[in-house]
């Protein structure tokens, strides 16, 4: 098997471009090129090494629930708008949301449901299985055969609920391959007894790889977050809030935190207490449905940009995806028990107003840091030895792109 | 016309029209945005302590749908989640260093139906 767990960070890997070692240098000195994080080069060599290539976590299998569900998630880097929806054979399929007639993309918004995809420009409609339905006046495309028109398919499967997609139209492994020893992982992560869940959208003033540094690592929450989680995870004995233990496989990785048992919300904290609190007895109700636990990973990196971690009433996802060299999209999915009582419904309001501002302190930050090294007053970064998740990543970029011959596509 | 609160809390009356009309969360961390921390913290000082008997006599409704009164206590309520991060926490109404106005989106690209 490839993509191994291993409690090491060189471990070999591939995406699907053949078997590769991490960069020796990086993982070594820690240094990374600061271009890598502002330069339109690299971000075209990502579109095609790695967007073009990996499997894309999409969402959950119970998002799409019935046939005729579907839901529409942007690629922006790789120009690509994907449909997922659920067949009346009850089968989930992905397919480019583009109309074979001109182009028209078929869905509109990010989810909806519908008995037939029909195009809001010429009416060309697709069943859910992606065919060709139904071309208004088709006596004048006498040349044409709708067996041939359907929506162009994507690449999907599964694991453990989790619904992935692969831009490449022959993906080069196959999802099971690509997660390799950080499956058990994802597996052990059970989202769908929580029914509840709140999500967030921001575009974020900084490149991709910046978004996902602050859950690659705790060294940051005692400066960045002092006025919030600092007290949650900076203890006397852990002043850096270090992981534990940190773990690879292939390109994926993951880091267990040290809890800190003791930590309870300030007394004069009014509505953080009684939130905190509330929780508490809402996990209770609803006991052994799948928490977190101490063997849970604080952060599951699933390369290139998902990443899982315990939340403040269930499970919290997020995902970092490239809009320009210095922008991206952050979503972020937070998972709950559903509330039955009025103190459970503020409670769950409090913990993602919290996560909110909280994950805006990161934000914040990164858009300064973004101009301060797209500035080029600095060639280089560093990531320390504490910080060997982000190492790690940078180290499977760096191979990944020297790896591959960056084949640059037309504008035009 | 803004129904009143339950008699219980009608000393909240004065702060209710703070939240009035705020369904999400996005209006509700707009509205906090737009006020001063003084008018934040006066509504905090005096509603936070209240939060448990607020909640009790709320929960006391089960999952039945509340009555005018008691959703416009509900929006206090969600109200007071917001002020309460700015006092709690960042000791201003605005986040430190965020642009104004600050917007982050509920649903939007990672919208799922419910």
């Amino acid at each position: 098997m490839i993509n191994c767990l291993s409690d090491t960070a060189d471990g070999a890997f591939d995406i699907g471009a053949g078997i590769m070692a991490p960069d020796a240098a990086i993982l070594r000195d820690g240094r990374i090129a600061a271009d890598s994080l502002w330069s339109a080069a690299q971000h075209e060599a990502e579109r095609e090494a790695i967007y073009r290539r990996c499997w894309l976590y999409m969402v959950r299998e119970e998002d799409v629930p019935l046939p005729g569900d579907y839901v529409v998630r942007d690629v922006e880097i790789c120009g690509a708008s994907v449909l997922i929806v659920r067949g009346k054979d009850a089968m989930l399929r992905a397919f480019h949301n583009v109309c074979r007639h001109r182009g028209m993309p078929v869905a509109d918004g990010a989810c909806g449901k519908a008995e037939a995809l029909r195009c809001p420009y010429h009416s060309w409609t697709f069943r859910l299985d992606g065919s060709l339905k139904a071309i208004p006046n088709q006596k004048r495309f006498p040349t044409l055969d709708a067996q041939d028109l359907g929506l162009v398919p994507i690449a999907l499967d599964m694991h453990a609920g989790f619904v992935f997609i692969n831009l490449d139209p022959q993906p080069a492994m196959s999802l099971a391959a690509f997660l390799g020893g950080i499956a058990p992982l994802l597996e052990a992560t059970t989202l769908a007894p929580f029914a509840h869940r709140d999500s967030l959208t921001y575009e974020v003033a900084a490149n991709w790889k910046a978004g996902l540094d602050p859950q690659y690592e705790g060294y940051h929450v005692g400066t960045v977050h002092a006025l919030t989680i600092r007290e949650i995870s900076v203890t006397p004995s852990n002043p850096f809030s270090e992981f534990r233990k940190m773990a690879f496989a292939g390109p994926h990785a993951a880091g267990w935190s040290r809890s800190n048992p003791d930590w309870r919300p300030r007394g004069d904290r009014h509505v953080q207490s009684f939130a905190v609190q509330t929780m508490g007895g809402l996990a209770g109700r609803v006991k052994g449905e799948g928490y977190p636990n101490a063997e849970t990973p604080a952060s599951l990196a699933v390369f290139p940009n998902f990443m899982l971690h315990p939340g403040a009433g269930g499970w919290f996802t997020q995902q970092h995806w490239p809009l320009t060299p210095q922008s991206h999209r952050w979503t972020a999915h937070y998972y709950y028990h559903a509330p039955v009582t009025a103190s459970e419904r503020l409670a769950i309001a409090q913990a993602t107003a919290f996560a909110r501002d909280s994950g805006m302190e990161d934000f914040l930050i990164m858009a300064r840091q973004q101009k301060g090294l797209a500035s080029g007053a600095t060639d280089g970064f560093y990531y320390g030895e504490a910080e060997m998740l982000p190492r790690h990543r940078a180290a499977v970029i760096r191979s990944v792109l020297d790896g591959v011959p960056t084949r640059m596509r037309s504008v035009a | 016309m803004t129904p009143s609160l339950p008699v219980a809390f009608a000393d909240l009356e004065p702060f209710a029209h703070l939240w009035e009309g705020l369904a999400g969360m996005e209006s509700r961390y707009r509205a906090r945005q737009d006020m001063s921390f003084d008018a934040l913290k006066q509504f905090y000082d005096i509603a936070a302590p209240r939060l448990t008997e607020i909640m009790a006599h709320l929960d006391g409704f089960g999952a039945r749908a509340l009555p005018p009164a008691e959703a416009h206590l509900y929006r206090v309520a969600l109200g007071l989640v917001e002020a309460s991060l700015a006092v709690e926490f960042f000791g201003a109404a605005r986040l430190p260093g965020a642009p104004y106005p600050h917007h982050v989106a509920v649903g939007g690209q990672a919208a799922l139906s419910d």
